[in-house]
């Protein structure tokens, strides 16, 4: 379908910031160095509570898909439907690809929140 | 895309594909990331996963997804160099031929040989790469020398875990049942998902230690798993929800093992039938624990007396209960105690030998075994002149090298004799990697009169004290096995498959096997050049798969049945849980451990006969405020360091443009407060200085860190700047091992303070400018 939608889904709790999404992407694409298809961002660390435990940290990473992997991976993209290696390799395996349909459901399997990334 | 199981295909349009795992150089400790590497017409194209390894599942790790870059790198040296020693320090560096190389070499080794004697060669071996396996056969079966030195200061990586689980526990390294042996990993009949996973003095996700796939915490972590992280860091790990940390002042852990060890005794909460069978010593480790009561641990070692209690508790009572335990054991004056009290609280609270808890590997299996035998190449007066051995049995029982403070000492003084020959085998230590006082070191290192490098770019080590150079080989340009853990618990071992030639590059094996014909043939009787000296590629080839179809042997595989398989679990042939309960640990067969007592002793037999206090105790860390008060004004703060990043391992990705892009510069981690009263903030160059040295970074301030304390980047050099003497790429800018004294180590000859000594910090305009 030409006008199929995708996204990558983001199992954010668990994504750990390892950049193998970042390197995998410029490696697939033969992007040059200050290019990114996948650039991961960082929240925190900071305190939101008493104590020192987990729940008293927020501290998360979201590798954000740029418009280069939505022009590859996107609506009538050369690589529509494959698996980036960015997916593939990531080291806490927390990303997901496929059709917006499939990533929807697949995120409203999971009970903890989610980042969905329309390409 | 997927390509199937086989080792390798070739594709329609030639592109060719090949099944492998890795181990550094570069990339990795080895845990054989299951990949793809993708060429065409011999060239690299890229690395990918590989979906059928059990254990990496298609993950990789950015460094070696970055391996096409690292392998076609401008600064990577890919043929033989020689340089006169004269020009020591410049780039006068000319290319010559493997076979002039092995001529010279091997002259000039018989030569110190028959002049000096063997002992008057010494290897330096580095750290976590495959040379592991390579740089003890180097040193004992070609050279014929028992001086095999790896340079940080009181061997203060890995090694003393391994001879503590050795003498105490007497079994391989205990690792953390991730389910790596077996086949069905998490999902296996036989394992069961850890409750609780006390991760000590680790960093694993970025470090992945001796072979650990520390991103198996998180797949554990979704599965139900907690954390209870203990680090003078919150780490990205313990941040999370429902995990706990103890937030130790660095240095002071052996305190905090002793108290929650006591609060367990204090309030029966222990796997009494276990510790009551397999414990010697039960009673006065009892008695040592109570000295360590918890507001007393709690006042040591800045954690809330109510956090150890939890803790405790935890630890006590919930099952299973997995240990990980990390570089923080090794780098402690201290920390023989702190490995044997980690010992003994993973045996309080049931994990040893089960599912979910700690696996125990035989003492040594497969290449780890026939490492140790490379000794026998030498006799035994040469292996009584093994530097330090004498002096330091504690040290010299479980490792077979040096003992390294020893080492520097000897090189300074040539005292009990002079060292004339030195081979770097992967090793950049000038590079903040692992020697203390490097300075030292790179002055003596002068007097050594031939010295050859084996690397893969031109190092600031090798710039320095070079005469030849030998180009090695990528994990994808040579065939090897990994085997995690170096063979002392090998959780899984797989096959590198070669994929590509670049250049004259040549593995570690390759170099010990051309080395070896013409050195100690009977030692190395596999390659077998047509014309009995000329380098023979073919022959070269053939003696590879030879040399590891013998390893493998007692697997009852060759090597191209190895290659077919693409990985060995332990868990398919034949792993057992509990082994001391069979008689598969102790050499007679017996149960029991492989032990004086075959238990597993709190009261050390061992640490009795060789001086050192039978039981753990904690010792304040003696470059602290505390313990020098006197220095407290001038250097108010502690510094840690040796933590690791996604960008690099250790020295080794400096010069690669996209992993230097996630960090740039050398990073110091600083509390926001202790910021502020240092007037210092983010990004501002600083030095940080003690009374044994500088070194510069940039500053991140940030609040996983408390007050007071540091957290400094190792493993730094600028391979953009002038790499000839004295600048040496700028290695002394931002040299953090300038800062940790040297032979200031325990009474065992293990363990030095690269985690933890006294320091201040002042703002400065750059790396270069006051």
């Amino acid at each position: 379908m030409a006008d199929q939608k995708y996204a990558l889904l983001v199992d954010y709790t668990y994504f750990s910031g390892n950049h193998a999404a970042e390197i995998a992407c410029k490696e697939e694409l033969g992007l040059p160095i200050d290019q990114f298809g996948i650039k991961e961002v960082e929240v925190g660390p900071f305190k939101k509570g008493e104590g020192n435990d987990g729940d008293a940290w927020e501290w998360f990473y979201l590798p954000c898909p740029t418009s280069i992997f939505s022009e590859h991976w996107g609506t009538g993209g050369d690589k529509a439907g494959q698996r980036p290696l960015a997916v593939q390799v990531e080291e806490s395996a927390s990303m997901y690809y496929g059709t917006l349909e499939d990533m929807q459901a697949k995120m409203a399997e999971f009970d903890r929140p989610m980042v969905l990334f329309q390409l | 895309m997927a390509y199937g199981k086989q080792w390798q295909t070739v594709m329609e349009d030639g592109t060719v594909v090949t099944r492998s795992n890795t181990w550094s150089p570069p990339g990795s400790h080895p845990v054989g990331y299951g990949v793809k590497v993708v060429t065409k017409d011999g060239e690299l194209i890229r690395v990918e996963g590989d979906d059928d390894n059990p254990i990496t599942t298609g993950r990789v790790n950015a460094m070696n997804l970055a391996l096409r870059e690292y392998t076609y790198a401008p600064s990577r040296i890919i043929h033989p160099m020689k340089r006169n020693p004269e020009d020591r320090g410049k780039d006068k560096w000319v290319q010559t031929t493997w076979d002039e190389a092995l001529d010279t070499i091997c002259d000039k080794v018989r030569y110190f040989q028959n002049t000096y004697g063997p002992e008057s060669i010494v290897v330096f071996g580095g750290t976590g790469r495959e040379a592991c396996i390579f740089y003890y056969a180097l040193t004992f079966s070609v050279l014929q020398s028992p001086n095999c030195c790896y340079t940080q200061s009181g061997w203060s990586c890995y090694g003393p875990r391994c001879s503590i689980a050795d003498y105490v526990l007497g079994a391989g390294y205990p690792e953390l049942d991730y389910a790596g042996h077996l086949p069905g990993s998490y999902q296996d009949p036989r394992y069961t998902v850890p409750k609780w996973i006390v991760v000590w003095g680790k960093e694993p996700l970025p470090s992945n230690g001796d072979g650990f796939f520390g991103h198996c915490l998180v797949d554990l972590m979704k599965l139900g798993t907690h954390i209870i992280s203990i680090d003078p860091r919150i780490t990205w790990v313990g941040a999370h929800d429902g995990n706990i940390n103890l937030q130790v002042r660095p240095q002071t852990d052996t305190a905090l093992a002793l108290g929650i060890m006591n609060l367990m005794f204090e309030n029966e909460e222990y796997d009494q039938e276990f510790a009551e069978k397999w414990i010697y010593g039960l009673d006065d480790m009892k008695a040592r624990a109570a000295e360590y009561p918890v507001d007393k641990v709690a006042e040591i070692t800045g954690v809330p007396a109510e956090d150890i209690k939890r803790v405790a508790h935890i630890v006590g009572t919930e099952r299973p209960i997995g240990w990980a335990w990390g570089l923080a054991f090794d780098q402690n004056k201290n920390g023989v105690q702190l490995s044997q009290a980690f010992i003994i609280l993973a045996a309080l609270a049931g994990s040893i030998d089960r599912p979910g808890g700690l696996t125990l590997g035989p003492p040594s299996a497969l290449l780890g075994k026939w490492r140790m035998e490379q000794r026998g190449a030498m006799d035994d007066e040469v292996w009584s002149k093994r530097i330090g051995a004498a002096a330091w049995p504690g040290l010299s029982t479980g490792m077979a090298t040096t003992q390294p403070d020893e080492t520097l000492n000897t090189m300074e003084t040539d005292e009990p004799y002079a060292l004339k020959m030195g081979w770097f085998n992967s090793s950049n230590f000038l590079t903040p990697t692992c020697s203390a006082q490097p300075k030292r070191w790179h002055k003596a290192l002068q007097k050594l009169e031939f010295v050859v490098v084996q690397d893969l770019t031109m190092t600031p080590t090798a710039m320095a004290v070079g005469d030849y150079f030998l180009p090695m080989a990528t994990w994808a340009e040579h065939n090897g096995i990994v085997l995690t853990h170096y063979g002392r618990n090998t959780v899984f071992m797989g096959p590198m498959n070669k994929a590509l030639q670049v250049g004259e590059c040549k593995s570690d094996v390759e170099i010990c096997l051309m080395f070896g014909q013409r050195l100690n043939p009977s030692w190395w009787p596999w390659y077998k050049p047509a014309d009995g000296k000329s380098f023979d590629e073919a022959a070269l080839a053939t003696a590879v798969e030879d040399f590891y179809s013998d390893q493998l042997k007692e697997l009852g595989m060759d090597w191209k049945q190895f290659q077919e398989e693409g990985l060995y679990q332990p868990g398919a042939h034949g792993f057992e849980y509990e082994k001391y309960e069979k008689g598969l640990l102790r050499f007679d067969g017996e149960p029991g451990f492989n032990t004086i007592t075959g238990q597993i002793e709190a009261y050390s037999i061992l640490y009795e006969s060789w001086g050192e206090d039978p039981l753990p105790y904690y010792e304040e860390p003696n470059y602290s405020p505390i313990s020098k008060p006197d220095f407290a004004g001038q250097y108010p703060l502690i510094t840690t360091s040796g933590s690791r990043r996604y960008s690099s391992f250790h020295s080794e990705h400096r010069h690669v443009p996209s992993l230097r892009q996630i960090d740039p510069w050398p990073w110091v981690q600083i509390n926001p407060e202790t910021a502020e009263e240092y007037g210092i903030t983010d990004g501002d160059w600083c030095e940080v200085y003690n009374m044994f040295g500088e070194a510069r970074f940039k500053a991140e301030i940030t609040p996983v860190i408390k007050p007071g304390i540091l957290n400094c980047a190792h493993g730094w050099w600028f391979p953009e700047q002038d790499g000839e003497e004295p600048n040496l790429f700028g290695v002394w800018k931002s040299n953090f091992n300038s800062l940790v004294p040297h032979f200031n180590v325990g009474k065992l000859g293990f363990g030095a303070p690269y985690k933890g000594v006294m320091c201040n910090v002042r703002r400065v305009r750059s790396l270069d400018q006051d």
